[in-house]
């Protein structure tokens, strides 16, 4: 297995955003993780890619706790949070961490209840208590990147599914997130409204921001990401710039899995 | 002003379980139950007053036992439980005695039973039917008069067919006293008088309450409808309707209730108030005797 | 003589007295109706909870009073609770005479039916809320008050609306069964009038004419919420 190296670009004792220690994830008897060890450092964007079923969003939702990790460590910022054997984390580090980073889901999940206005800015005030002219500003300056800004009153459901997911990540950005984390963003999408949502998060990835994301867009993750992270069976099979994981993949079953998704 | 009068009521309904007999020093409290619907027996007044042939009887009663009754208004649907639940000491309600009810509670002495009449149309020959007129035969203890006059009823009756109403005492009491004649049985008393003005029917049973109404009622329609032969009481027919008590308690204040019945029946006060309100005598002579 | 002349207001006619009852109908009803669904939201909850003392508590709870006569609860309350009153009259050293009054029953048993049904509804709308939006909510750090006052909340409500406007409706209907307690309410109130003007049919057909214009104007009001609450649904701008 290969030992995750540092960029050219890190300087040498940073202290990586995130960081999985040998974490395990079961559903009942099933080992769904089995051990998986990673670190992604400031300004990284990864692509998190491998065959459906292989633990891809298991990993990425047990990263915030969405999914109860079984055992292992996750430091975030260099904070431990540790499961299993030891100490469980507690609701409120748990929610400590989740307020620092930012989620976007497949199927969007928008709040239907709420304008898009709404949906942007009510985490902000109420969860990071930010005054509310200052949120609506925020919130409309990030409509604005995500080309929306006429949607500020409509409700989801009278979006389309490229719509909601930009303004989806527009939520996600309104909290100010150290990390992003990005799960298939793109695969409920009809292929004709990919692209829209491909170029706002590129857009995220020149400005710097930390992102993971779980993609099937494999020209996506050789453009931009600075890190290929190959999944397989619930570990961690090869990993390294897209230049050389897409293009001489040294294990096997990644060549397999490149074959099968050109 | 009346509503406000008709919210004294509601609360007196509620306080029902309040102080139970303390209250004036000199006169013993009982709280009686009605329900204020049955009219010409029990009714409210569009003022809230409670009036009618109970109340009356209540007012005259409790004057001979001297004590002070109050009523508390009750559906009749709950008031046996409500009794069990000491809300009040008795029903005065015109509740009929019956076996079913004998085993929840205890009865007072009957103080009114509703006489049953017969009844046809004026111009038939069941109309001119003379025997028996202005009197009333207590099935449970006929003298030979009585039955002789029964026999005439029987023989009048013989080619006629009889409307009875089937949940009533009625049909039991029919067919015990007139056996033989033929009898229609109907599930609801007025389509029993339906058929009886439109000649389905010969003659039809009923409480003598209700036939005052019924003849009076076709009379307005110019149609002539008379009661026929005797008045009709005890024996099958039922015992008539009483206060009921708890079960087993109570027993000095029920003697005292049936003592001032007695007095009230021999000295003619119950019959002059049951003709005042109900238009029949509804006393019951052999109360007065014993 | 006109028959109407029997609803007149004053003296002589029912017209106050059903005002009077109407409006004691609705007051119960009313009272009835809101502590039935702040009881409801927690027995909703408790229903939903992964504790199963309180799954199993509530379960009874909402089988029971639903799959009993409403009747028998108010007779319950009303004339069985004679001994439970005792007893606590008992224990709180009070020996005087005790029992529930029918107003307080009356209430108490439309709170006790309404919030077993209304928890119903609720579970059914809680389970209805987007996975998906309760998980959002989370991976952005909510509390679970905010999650819940925010999120679930409105979500639910918008589900649970149409089906809490036929709790209504039951719990309209349902005063009619408090009059068992001679509590002069609007049923009661036509019963007396009717039993004692020996006019049924005036009064009853003036009942339903009541009810049925409570019906109407509350059907109304719940159509104005739900359209309130479901405009993110049509998918229409702007409030
Ligand atoms: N809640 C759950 N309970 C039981 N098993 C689960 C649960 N969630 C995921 N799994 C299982 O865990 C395994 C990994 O699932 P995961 O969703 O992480 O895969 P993935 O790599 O994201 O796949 P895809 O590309 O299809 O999204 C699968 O076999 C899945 O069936
Ligand atoms: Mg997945």
């Amino acid at each position: 297995m290969n030992k995750t190296e540092l960029p050219a670009s890190q300087p040498g004792l940073a202290v990586p955003t995130i960081e999985s220690r040998d974490l395990r994830k079961s559903f009942g008897a099933v080992e769904v993780l089995k051990g998986v060890s990673f670190k992604a450092y400031e300004h990284q964007v990864i692509s998190i890619i491998g065959a459906s079923g292989s633990g891809k969003s298991t990993f990425l939702r047990c990263l915030n706790f969405l999914e109860a990790p079984s055992s292992g460590e996750i430091d975030f910022k260099g904070r431990s949070l540790e499961i299993g054997g030891g100490r469980a984390p507690t609701r409120i580090e748990i929610e400590g961490l989740r307020r620092r980073t930012g989620m976007v889901f497949q199927q969007f999940n928008l709040w239907s209840h709420w304008t898009v206005l709404e949906n942007i800015i009510k985490v902000p005030i109420h969860v990071h208590g930010v005054p509310r002219q200052q949120a609506v500003q925020r919130a409309m300056d990030l409509l604005a990147k995500v080309g929306l800004r006429e949607k500020v009153n409509a409700y989801p459901a009278s979006l389309s599914g490229g719509q909601q997911q930009r303004v989806a990540i527009a939520r996600a950005l309104a909290v100010e997130p150290e990390l992003l984390l990005f799960d298939e963003p793109t695969s409920a999408l009809d292929p004709e409204l990919v692209g829209e949502v491909l170029a706002v998060i590129r857009a995220l990835a020149k400005e710097g921001r930390t992102m993971l994301v779980v993609t099937h867009e494999m020209s996506f993750a050789r453009e931009v990401s600075d890190k290929v992270v190959f999944f397989h069976d619930g570990r961690i099979e090869e990993e390294g710039p897209p230049a050389e994981v897409l293009r001489q993949p040294r294990s096997p079953r990644l060549g397999a899995f490149l074959k099968s998704v050109r | 002003m009346n509503m406000k009068r008709r919210m004294l009521l509601v609360s007196a309904a509620m306080l029902v379980a309040g102080a139970s007999t303390v209250l004036a020093a000199d006169q013993r409290v009982v709280k009686l139950a009605t329900d204020g619907t049955y009219a010409p027996f029990n009714y409210t007044d569009p003022s809230g007053k409670l009036v009618g042939f109970e109340p009356d009887l209540v007012d005259d009663i409790c004057k001979r036992m001297n004590v002070k009754c109050e009523w508390v208004i009750q559906n009749f649907d709950g008031m046996i439980p409500a009794l069990n639940e000491k809300r009040f000491d008795a029903i005065l309600a015109s509740l009929s005695i019956t076996d079913e009810r004998a085993k929840a509670v205890d009865f007072s002495i009957p103080y009114y039973a509703g006489p049953t009449r017969l009844i046809a149309s004026g111009d038939g020959k069941l109309g001119q039917f003379k025997s028996g007129e202005g009197s009333t035969i207590l099935l449970g203890s006929m003298s030979d008069k009585d039955k002789a006059v029964i026999g005439d009823v029987a023989a009048a009756l013989k080619d006629a067919t009889v409307g009875v109403e089937r949940a009533s005492t009625h049909a039991k009491f029919f067919e015990e006293t007139f056996p033989g004649v033929k009898v229609k049985i109907y599930d609801k008393g007025e389509n029993m008088m339906l058929d009886l003005v439109a000649g389905r029917i010969d003659a039809a049973v009923d409480g003598a309450g209700s036939t005052l109404n019924f003849i009076s009622e076709q009379e307005k329609a110019g149609k002539k409808f008379v009661a026929f032969g005797p008045a009709l009481k005890g024996g099958a027919l039922g015992k008539g309707v009483a206060l009921a008590f708890r079960k087993g308690e109570e027993t000095e204040l029920r003697e005292e209730f049936n003592k001032a019945i007695r007095e009230a029946t021999a000295d003619g006060s119950i019959s002059k108030m049951s003709v005042k309100w109900i238009g029949v005598d509804g006393s019951i002579p052999e109360n007065a005797a014993k | 003589m006109n028959p109407l002349h029997l609803l007149a207001f004053g003296p002589t006619g029912w017209g106050d007295e059903l005002a009077y009852g109407a409006a004691m109908t609705l007051v119960i009803a009313a009272l009835g109706f809101a502590g039935g669904l702040v009881l409801g939201l927690p027995i909703a909850a408790a229903r939903l909870s992964s504790n199963v003392v309180l799954r199993a508590i509530s379960g009874v709870y909402v089988t029971v009073v639903r799959g009993v006569p409403e009747l028998l609860v108010i007779y319950l309350l009303f004339f069985g609770g004679g001994q439970f009153y005792r007893y606590v009259a008992d224990a709180l050293g009070y020996s005087g005479a005790v029992a529930a009054d029918a107003f307080s029953a009356g209430v108490l048993a439309v709170i006790l039916i309404c919030a077993a049904y209304s928890a119903e509804v609720f579970r059914g709308a809680f389970q209805a809320i987007p996975k998906g939006q309760i998980e959002a909510a989370n991976a952005f750090g909510m509390t679970r008050s905010t999650l819940f006052c925010r999120i679930k909340l409105p979500q639910m409500l918008r589900y649970a609306l149409p089906s809490i406007a036929n709790v209504w409706q039951l719990v309209l209907k349902d005063t009619a069964l408090v009059s068992v307690t001679g509590l002069v309410e609007l049923m009661r109130t036509i019963d007396v009038a009717a039993g004692s003007t020996r006019s049924p049919f005036l009064f009853y057909m003036t009942a339903i004419l009541i009810f049925l214009a409570f019906t109407a104007v509350s059907n109304k009001a719940f159509e104005g919420a739900e359209r309130h609450f479901s405009r993110s649904v049509i998918g229409g701008y702007g409030k």
